[in-house]
């Protein structure tokens, strides 16, 4: 025998619902009466259990036990029953609660007993009124009507909003008869001005003056604007004001005030919360989805305040707490219960507005994990969204969300955790704003997981959500083939037979299109389509604009090829190029232009500009431009004289490679005046540039020879501090040697600090110093200078002792000069250096006796061998 | 203190073919003070600068590393093994490697990423560093143009090294015009670069002046430069001249010997203390030097016989500032050491023929020239009236040097009383110390008209405040508390023993002091002389006792 279940309830007592059932016991064909009660449904305990009773006895029991909890007071729910009796019954709290149901489920039939109860409220003044007008409106009965009207005259913030939201409810009602849509009109139109009255003059002023019903960011941005520059306490004010207008300017305005606002601080508070009213009203879900993450944001870090407000209770001046952490956790519920009415009454709305809930979270909403608190712990909202169908999470008291236990910490591998996954999936779309608004990573996987499950959705995306979606932070794109998917997508839509242009542009100027999966599909593209774009005036003015420099160099040697090919494009499009290039670039954009017009529209350019201005452009222009100035005077040889060598000379070094390659182009084109005075190109030579060195090494080298250099210019190389510098020079004077005053070359060598060039010097000396002691002696300095140097080349250290000793060994004064070197080294501690001094004294000393140092030579010993040492 | 330098144009080195002119710009805010000649030996005048540059650019004082990115490091790799221990899964320990994997691609990824933002970076930081850094940072020389020569000082940004280049006027070939002064030259890394490509063999004109080069047109200047000079900086500057009145042990060095020391100093480098560099000195013979911790000896030449009269061990330390002579060496034609004692300062004197090189170092790095060294104490003071100062001041602003007595014959001044002016003016960096020349100069450091009652207000306020131990000694002299035990006149001054009660218990001091009551040796039973010996100057006992001798001198007289 089949017994239903019997749920009952009673208004007042610990327990409020009550479930009697049947269920099989151990013992087969018997039954247990289960009778399980609790303060609420959710709350059911496991319940008594009675029995057990065989199956076809159990009727008995069963009603015993449903006569016994009657008898406590509990009575059987009747669907329907209880929110119209609710709405004529005594309790304010049950009708509000029976109309807000009424008002979800859309129940007209309740109307009547609704209007009743709206009627005395307003007429009593009660606070109840708002409420009940509110769902009357919502069902669309016209009767609310003066209600609402009522209630839209008042000055009471609660009464007003809702009067004004319930004329807006019903704006949308089709069961207005004509005659109360007028008044309806009118009703609207005196509680707009009156809204306008109460804004400050400076906002009332702009708003009059733009058409609300566009949506230029340039208008949302000039009623911000003008009401930040205002009294900040009013700013409240001007939002609530501006969200009541309704239209998508001001809407738009009230959100981006909010924003800047700190909605805790006590005069702007109690309108964000009215502001957040009224979205719920009009399931705005943008706004919703704003105002609900603020709340809970600044729930974390403010604990709210005590200020001298009047009081909306008894309209009294007195302290009141704004924003306690009661009001907060009460704020932030309402958000989650407006949201989970969504899902239960309005399912498609639900996906779309949560996901604008989840895109304002971000890491500054995080927290570090303690304990079983994770980083997301006090993201209660974000908590009920993304994991309210989970279990690893439990909410605490303080609206926390703790794991259940440390085991279940990682995210599981396989189901779902979403609140209302079957929502998701319904309205699926609201996966792509959960993608392209996202800012936690679990929230943009979140989205990505359901684009996975719908891989259709890119398909049906609109271009703006294709673009948005290429937009996400690189952190999160990382390591998954989104980017790719989209412009698989894009590359699917985008016809080369008829490209897109504007596509093609918007790609092109887009922040992520230096990803190399966007980066490839638009080269394609602008391969693809160059035969159209290169041909249509808008598109080669803008292209050059691109983002990535890449692309905008693509773009450029595209437009450099269609321009060579084509010499009617470039005259009809020189005058462009030049009128862009000589406007100021403080972007560094016009890089893309400069190309283009110095490789393939010199001519045209430099047609119409003569020399004197090419000057002026080099002086002043922006860097783009004056690398076009720089490739126009390397078109003119007779520019160096206009330019003077010094001017040369500093255009060489720029910082632009462009002018740098025109004074290039200079220098050799007028070789001839740079033989006749090469100083410039020592200047050159020493350049901090690498091609700038290149021609000047270049030229010196090859094109001015030693006549023109001579041996001051040689060794003037070799004087550089820049060992680049020295090479060539050494190259050179070893090239010209023979051409040389070699001794000369020598004394001049031997006085440069650097060791590679001393070393140079010795290799010079070793094969060319005269004999003599006068050559020799010359060269003290440089001597002195290698012996007593604290940390020499050892080989050239060396060096210069052997070739003292061999000097010396050839006369006496060359020993004399030698030896008395020598003699102050003597007393090194280097051993090395000790022992060849001592060995080279010794020979030196054996081979002209007359000489004396600190060494003696002991007569007994074995005389050394000279020859050895020559 | 705030100093200004503003140049109309560039110090620098144009050389032509043949020809080379180096012009140093003076600061315009100064006294207009000028030279212009023709060099004789450019070569002698580069390894000075050379060696200038070492002390303007040498800073080796101790900086702790940066350990917080190692710490984090460290932290890092404790958290991951603890986390490895945790993990006792197979699962999970792939799980967490394949994500370190991935962690390490992406961090990979954001190095390629940021790369160009780093190369630009230190491309900004290389800009600063050779362009803005010595707007900042490097304070230039102080060049002063004196009747017989020409001086470039500087001193180190560390506070512990102190250099004066001394040009004779016999290194130039020809002189056109000087104007004797002081002034600050326009100075920086780029310009010592160029001064390496002085050469004999070119004509090198040689000029100090206002211009220098590159002369902006309508009188606008072509540097500026304010720097916020610490006090300890100024103090330790004019320091060095009570350093070098001192009585202080001279040695004579061959070149071999500094190249010596010099050498090991590039060579070798101590890890671990001590560090010191240990002077030998025994009368009659060889001074020898050791580095510690190697106890490695170096004999020096026959010329570094020492002439005290007792043995004695200094040891000093901060040695690789010695590299600042390396560019010298070559150049040498003798050289003088002076030794103050135990961890006290020591000045170098390179002699490079018609040039002189100084360099003075504090006792070591981190000791600084200021600090805790009351050097000053260590010369007797007597007191000096303003009109005693301006009198002197004027008297060595005429002939701009002079000897002390010199002075005394022209201000009508004792000898005493001029020696002490003399000192007073150094601490006010009026005059300057010169060594090798054995006479003060004239030298104003900073460019405000000379007020001897302000100096003079100015100096004793600054020694009262800044020399607790002189005050001490003082209150000690007064109430009594210091006597002399014996007093035995020698050669060189005044051996003395005394008996001194302090704040502490009653002690012993021993002291060495010249006629003029500058102390060349001391002793004293005190626990600050056994923990520091003189390093921080005299201790109070010692300044009490000098005061009951000088009392008694002028009883006596």
């Amino acid at each position: 025998m089949q017994i239903d279940p019997v749920r009952l309830h009673r208004q007042s007592g610990h327990d409020r619902v009550a479930v009697v059932s049947l269920e099989p016991a151990s013992t087969p064909g018997t039954v247990l009466v289960r009778v399980a009660r609790g303060p609420s449904a959710a709350q059911l305990g496991g319940g008594t259990s009675y029995g057990p009773y065989p199956a076809d006895q159990a009727q008995e029991p069963f009603a015993l036990a449903v006569q016994q909890l009657k008898d406590e007071g509990f009575a059987e729910l009747v669907p329907g029953w209880d929110l119209i009796t609710a709405l004529k019954g005594g309790d304010p709290a049950a009708r509000c609660r029976a109309a807000l149901r009424c008002a979800w489920r859309g129940k007209t039939d309740a109307a009547d007993a609704l209007h009743a109860a709206a009627e005395a409220a307003v007429a009593g003044k009660r606070g109840e009124a708002c409420l009940l007008v509110e769902s009357l409106a919502r069902l669309g009965d016209p009767r609310a009507l003066p209600l609402a009207i009522a209630l839209a005259e008042k000055k009471n913030l609660s009464r007003r909003r809702s009067g004004v939201e319930a004329l807006r409810l019903l704006h949308g009602s089709k069961a207005l008869p004509d005659d109360a849509r007028d008044t309806l009109r009118a009703a609207l139109a005196a509680a707009r001005q009156r809204g306008l009255q109460r804004l400050p003059p400076a906002v009332a002023e702009v708003l009059g003056a733009m058409d609300e019903e566009s949506r230029k960011k340039e208008d949302v941005k000039a009623l911000v604007k003008a009401a930040l520059a205002g009294d900040p306490r009013r700013l409240g004010l001007v939002a609530d004001v501006l969200y009541e207008a309704g239209t998508p300017v001001t809407v738009g305005a009230a959100r981006r005030i909010l924003a800047r606002a700190q909605i805790e601080r006590p005069h702007v508070w109690r309108y964000a919360k009215s502001v957040l009213k009224r979205a719920m009203l009009r399931r705005d879900a943008k706004t919703f989805g704003f105002l609900a993450h603020a709340v809970e944001h600044a729930a974390l870090t403010s604990p709210g305040a005590t200020a001298n407000l009047k009081s909306g209770w008894d309209g009294k001046k007195k302290p009141l707490s704004v924003f306690s952490p009661k009001t907060q956790q009460y704020v932030r519920r309402a958000c989650w219960r407006h949201l989970r009415d969504l899902a239960r009454h309005q399912p498609a709305a639900y996906a779309r507005t949560a996901a604008e809930v989840l895109v304002h979270y971000s890491p500054k909403d995080l927290r570090p994990p303690k304990g079983l608190v994770g980083a997301y712990g006090r993201c209660y909202l974000l908590g009920r969204v993304l994991f309210g169908g989970g279990e690893r999470l439990v909410l605490d008291r303080k609206l926390r969300w703790r794991y259940r236990s440390p085991a279940v910490v990682g995210r599981p591998k396989q189901g779902r955790e979403e609140s209302f996954p079957a929502l998701w999936d319904a309205g699926r779309e609201a996966y792509l704003r959960v993608l392209t608004g996202a800012k936690l990573p679990d929230v943009f996987h979140f989205g990505l997981e359901g684009l996975e499950r719908h891989p259709e959705l890119l398909r049906h995306a609109s271009l703006a959500q294709l673009l948005g979606l290429l937009g996400a932070p690189e952190e999160f794109t990382a390591g998954t083939p989104l980017v790719e998917k989209v412009c698989a997508e894009l590359d699917r839509r985008f016809d080369p037979a008829r490209p897109d242009l504007g596509l093609l542009a918007r790609l092109l100027m887009h922040p992520q299109s230096g990803h190399p999966a966007v980066r490839a599909i638009a080269q394609r593209w602008l391969d693809q389509s160059a035969p159209t774009w290169t041909r249509e005036e808008r598109s080669i003015f803008q292209l050059p604009l691109a983002v990535d420099p890449v692309l905008r160099d693509h773009v450029a040697r595209t437009l450099v090829e269609a321009f060579r090919a084509d010499p009617a494009l470039r005259a009809a499009h020189a005058e462009g190029f030049l009128a862009i290039l000589k406007q100021p670039d403080e972007e560094n954009r016009h890089g893309g232009f400069a190309r283009v017009a110095r490789e393939a529209l010199v001519a045209e350019l430099g047609a119409r500009l003569e020399l004197d201005a090419i000057l002026a452009w080099l002086d002043e222009g922006s860097a783009a431009g004056r690398s076009v100035a720089g490739a126009l005077l390397a078109a003119h040889p007779e520019g160096l004289k206009a330019l003077g060598l010094p001017r040369l000379v500093t255009m060489a070094g720029d910082e632009l490679a462009a002018v740098r390659a025109a004074a290039h182009a200079l220098l050799r084109a007028n070789v001839e005046a740079l033989r006749a005075d090469p100083a410039p190109l020592f200047a050159l030579a020493e350049s901090e540039w690498d091609d700038t060195r290149d021609v000047a090494f270049a030229l010196l080298r090859d094109e001015v020879g030693l006549e023109h250099l001579g041996m001051d210019g040689l060794v003037g190389l070799c004087d550089s501090n820049d060992e680049e510098v020295e090479a060539l020079g050494r190259e050179l004077v070893v090239r010209h040697f023979d051409e040389l005053d070699a001794e000369q070359v020598l004394y001049r060598l031997s006085e440069h600090p650097s060791r590679a060039m001393r070393a140079f010097a010795l290799g010079l000396m070793q094969t060319h110093l005269r004999d003599g002691f006068v050559p020799l002696a010359r060269l003290e300095g440089y001597f002195r200078a290698v012996l007593f140097d604290t940390w020499p080349s050892r080989a050239l250290k060396w060096g210069v002792l052997e070739l003292l000793l061999r000097r010396g060994l050839r006369d006496e004064r060359q020993a004399q000069f030698a030896a008395g070197l020598m003699a102050e080294l003597l007393r090194t501690h280097t051993r090395g250096d000790f022992e060849r001094v001592a060995h080279a004294l010794a020979v030196l000393q054996t081979k002209h006796p007359a000489i004396e140092t600190d060494l003696r030579v002991r007569s007994d010993a074995a005389p050394p061998a000279p020859e050895a040492a020559e | 203190m705030k100093l200004q330098f503003k140049y109309a144009g560039s110090s620098g080195i144009a050389s032509d073919l043949g020809h080379s002119r180096v012009a140093f710009a003076t600061n315009v805010l100064r006294e207009p003070s000028f030279l212009e000649g023709d060099l004789a030996r450019p070569l002698v005048v580069r390894e000075g600068l050379a060696a200038l540059h070492a002390v303007v650019v040498s800073d080796l004082k101790y900086r702790p590393k940066d350990r917080l990115e190692f710490r984090a490091w460290l932290e890092e790799q404790d958290r991951k093994f603890l986390q490895s221990l945790a993990l006792k899964s197979e699962d999970l320990r792939a799980e967490l490697e394949q994500k370190e994997a991935r962690l390490e691609e992406l961090r990979q990824r954001r190095r390629a990423r940021l790369a160009p933002f780093r190369a630009a970076r230190r491309q900004y930081f290389e800009h600063v560093w050779t362009d803005q850094y010595e707007l900042d940072w490097i304070l230039d020389p102080v060049i002063t143009v004196h009747p017989d020569e020409l001086a470039f000082e500087a001193f180190s940004r560390d506070e512990s090294s102190y250099g004066r280049f001394a040009m004779k006027y016999d290194l130039f070939r020809k002189i056109d015009a000087f104007e004797c002064g002081t002034t600050n030259v326009d100075y920086s890394t780029r310009l010592y670069r160029h001064l390496n490509r002085m050469r004999s063999y070119r004509d090198t004109r040689f000029d100090v002046s206002p211009s220098g080069f590159s002369v902006t047109s309508g009188g606008g200047t072509h540097a500026e430069k304010k720097i916020d000079l610490p006090e300890s900086w100024v103090r330790g500057f004019l320091q060095v001249q009570s350093v070098m009145a001192m009585g202080l042990t001279r040695l004579e060095l061959a070149p071999i010997d500094v190249f010596n020391l010099v050498r090991f100093v590039r060579r070798f480098k101590a890890k671990a203390s001590p560090r010191a560099l240990r002077w030998e000195l025994e009368p009659g013979r060889r001074a020898k030097v050791v580095f510690e911790p190697w106890e490695h000896a170096i004999e020096l030449s026959p010329a570094a016989v020492y002439e005290g009269p007792k043995r004695q061990t200094i040891r000093t330390w901060g040695r690789r500032r010695l590299r600042i002579l390396e560019r010298l060496v070559g150049s040498l034609e003798g050289a003088e050491v002076y030794l103050a004692g135990h961890g006290m300062p020591t000045i170098w004197v390179c002699d490079l023929g018609d040039a002189t090189f100084t360099l003075g170092l504090s006792g070591w790095t981190d000791n600084d020239w200021t600090g805790e060294s009351r050097f000053s104490l260590l010369s007797r003071k007597v007191d000096v009236s303003a009109d005693q100062l301006a009198a002197t001041y004027h008297a060595l602003r005429a002939p701009r040097f002079a000897t002390p007595a010199q002075l005394a014959e022209a201000t009508g001044l004792g000898e005493e009383h001029v020696k002490s002016a003399l000192s007073f003016l150094c601490q006010a960096g009026r005059a300057m110390v010169d060594l090798p020349g054995g006479v003060y100069r004239h030298r104003d450091l900073f460019h405000s008209p000379f007020d001897a009652k302000k100096e003079l207000a100015k100096l004793k306020a600054a020694a009262e405040e800044a020399d607790p131990k002189a005050k001490a000694a003082r209150a000690i002299f007064e109430a009594g508390g210091a006597r002399l035990i014996a007093r035995r006149p020698v050669q060189t001054g005044y051996k003395l023993s005394g008996s001194v009660r302090g704040a502490g218990a009653r002690v012993r001091p021993l002291l060495h002091v010249d006629h003029e009551g500058s102390i060349i040796e001391a002793t004293c039973t005190c626990a600050e002389f056994e923990k520091h010996k003189l390093t921080k100057g005299p201790c109070e006992h010692m300044l009490a006792l000098r005061l009951v001798h000088m009392r008694r001198l002028e009883e006596e007289a």
